[in-house]
């Protein structure tokens, strides 16, 4: 491993750090109010530690997702006008993530175990490669946007609008497409995994000849 | 003595070709001036010449190895890039201390102390966000991190843009310290051609995506000359020179003209001034028939 190598590893693995302690202050908050608001309820405190785990999820999901948009054309941008190769971002891109992953997972985890609820861990462990799958897709965006505009963006929203709609209506009246039973959390999970390495492939390609914004 | 060569660079952006075949050398060592008017693909250039950017055909190297995701010469270049308030999602939102941690991490020989002294000196707070700076805080950040990089070969664009005089007294003097302690290697793009002329020992000018000249400033303003006269006069002086801007005023005529070689025996009857940078950069603009964009 190069220097340069190392020190955009450490870069990107303190920004993967830094976007943790961001998104667990907005959960320290967030959970600060439910549990001002619910004191005094019965079962208050998992009521509110339960909505929290939910939120946590959704949170790990959209934001590195939100970041990953962001990263082309914004942050990786910037690094590379300063003189760091393309693939030392590659895999520093790959590196913030999964640092920023796995410290969520262990956070939520570690939540799921204080409250006694282990069996939640199965769940952190789906959401962590839905965000892997997310992160991927959000690089992939945020070149779209950097090569095509604003548009690619608004376009990707609307279309992930219409699906998470279509999906929530279709729980609704429990019209499931196909069923899976109790592997269900597996099968999600290792089909987030695959579309992850595959993206990663056409991110290698994308970012292979990218440009300063 | 090192060489950045770039030979035969074409850059297209879609149907435009913004760098028509440009070769430059660039000898450490040296400060170099990159004059050319909007839109002469000078960023283009600079993020090429740094690998910023990928060039559509043509070599780029540094000492004969490619400078192409080569850390042996990224290692050695620093290119500031000219920040922008705004990014393709809203307000940049990136704070001074971020790009200074971002150039700590990946600018080799980064001088943190020299860093402290100039966001000092430039009175910058590091906590503020670039959307929040003006025009000239923004050019001092671009300065600050190009001069601390403490990079071989440092390169500029614009900066001074929105700095006042004595903000743009300071970049001046600094660079000279800087160039006097470490024969770092400058390339300055800028408008204000007349302030910096004196800091360049080399110009190279850039004209519709084709250098026009590549030259050691003081030879280059030594062949170039604004004669004035009867106009009868003028034409038989300047006759086999190239002529740039002709203006006539009545009888009177006023071109500027570069020599192959200083020469001061023109005919008779007509007045041979020296001509500034600034001067001959106009007069060689304003002949291609392209006034102010």
């Amino acid at each position: 491993m190069s220097d340069l190598s190392k020190r955009a590893a450490k870069y990107y693995l303190v920004q993967g750090v830094r976007l943790f302690i961001a998104v667990l202050l907005g959960m320290t908050f967030v959970g600060t109010v439910w549990i001002l608001t619910h004191f005094g309820e019965t079962n208050y405190v998992e009521s509110v530690f339960y909505r929290i785990f939910s939120l946590g999820t959704v949170f790990m999901i959209m934001m590195n997702f939100m970041y990953s948009v962001y990263s082309p054309g914004w942050y990786d941008s910037m690094v590379l006008s300063m003189g760091a190769r393309r693939k030392d971002i590659f895999w520093g891109v790959l590196i913030k993530q999964i640092t920023f992953i796995v410290c969520y997972a262990i956070f939520l985890s570690l939540m799921s175990i204080l409250t006694s609820r282990p069996e939640r861990i199965k769940s952190i462990m789906m959401s962590s490669a839905v965000s892997l799958f997310m992160g991927a897709a959000g690089i992939i965006v945020g070149h779209a946007v950097k090569k095509y505009g604003r548009i690619v963006y608004h376009i990707f929203l609307i279309i992930v609008l219409g699906v998470g709609s279509g999906s929530l209506v279709m729980l609704e009246h429990r019209e499931h497409v196909f069923t899976l039973g109790n592997a269900t959390k597996y099968v999600i999970a290792m089909a987030g995994l695959l579309l992850f390495v595959i993206m990663e492939f056409v991110i290698y390609r994308l970012n292979k000849k990218s440009m300063v914004a | 003595m090192s060489v950045l060569s770039g030979k035969n660079i074409v850059k297209k952006y879609g149907k435009e070709t913004v760098l028509k075949n440009v070769n430059i050398e660039i000898e450490t060592g040296k400060i170099y001036g990159l004059i050319g008017r909007n839109g002469a693909g000078k960023t283009t250039l600079l993020s090429v010449l740094t690998a910023q950017n990928p060039a559509t055909k043509g070599e780029i190297t540094l000492d004969g190895n490619p400078v192409w995701e080569n850390e042996k010469s990224l290692s050695r270049i620093c290119y500031s890039r000219e920040l922008s308030p705004v990014t393709m999602f809203g307000p940049n939102n990136f704070k001074v201390k971020d790009y200074l941690n971002a150039a700590k991490a990946f600018y080799v020989n980064w001088d943190g102390e020299y860093a402290k002294e100039l966001v000092k000196l430039f009175n910058i707070d590091i906590k503020k966000k670039i959307s929040k700076l003006s025009k000239g805080m923004m050019s001092a950040v671009t300065i600050i991190i190009a001069l601390a990089s403490k990079a071989e070969i440092t390169i500029l664009d614009e900066p001074v843009a929105g700095l006042d005089v004595v903000a743009r007294e300071q970049f001046y003097k600094l660079i000279i310290e800087e160039y006097s302690e470490t024969g770092r290697t400058f390339i300055i793009s800028t408008h204000i051609i007349e302030e910096a002329a004196s800091l360049f020992e080399r110009v190279i000018i850039i004209d519709n995506g084709e250098i026009k000249f590549q030259e050691n400033t003081e030879e280059f303003l030594a062949r170039a000359y604004r004669i004035s006269g009867d106009a009868d006069a003028v034409d038989k002086a300047t006759e086999g020179l190239k002529v740039y801007h002709p203006e006539s005023l009545g009888r009177n005529k006023v071109v500027t003209v570069l020599a192959d070689k200083p020469d001061e025996n023109f005919a008779e009857g007509v007045q041979v001034e020296a001509v500034s940078l600034q001067n001959l950069f106009y007069a060689m603009c304003t002949n291609e028939g392209r006034e102010a964009m």
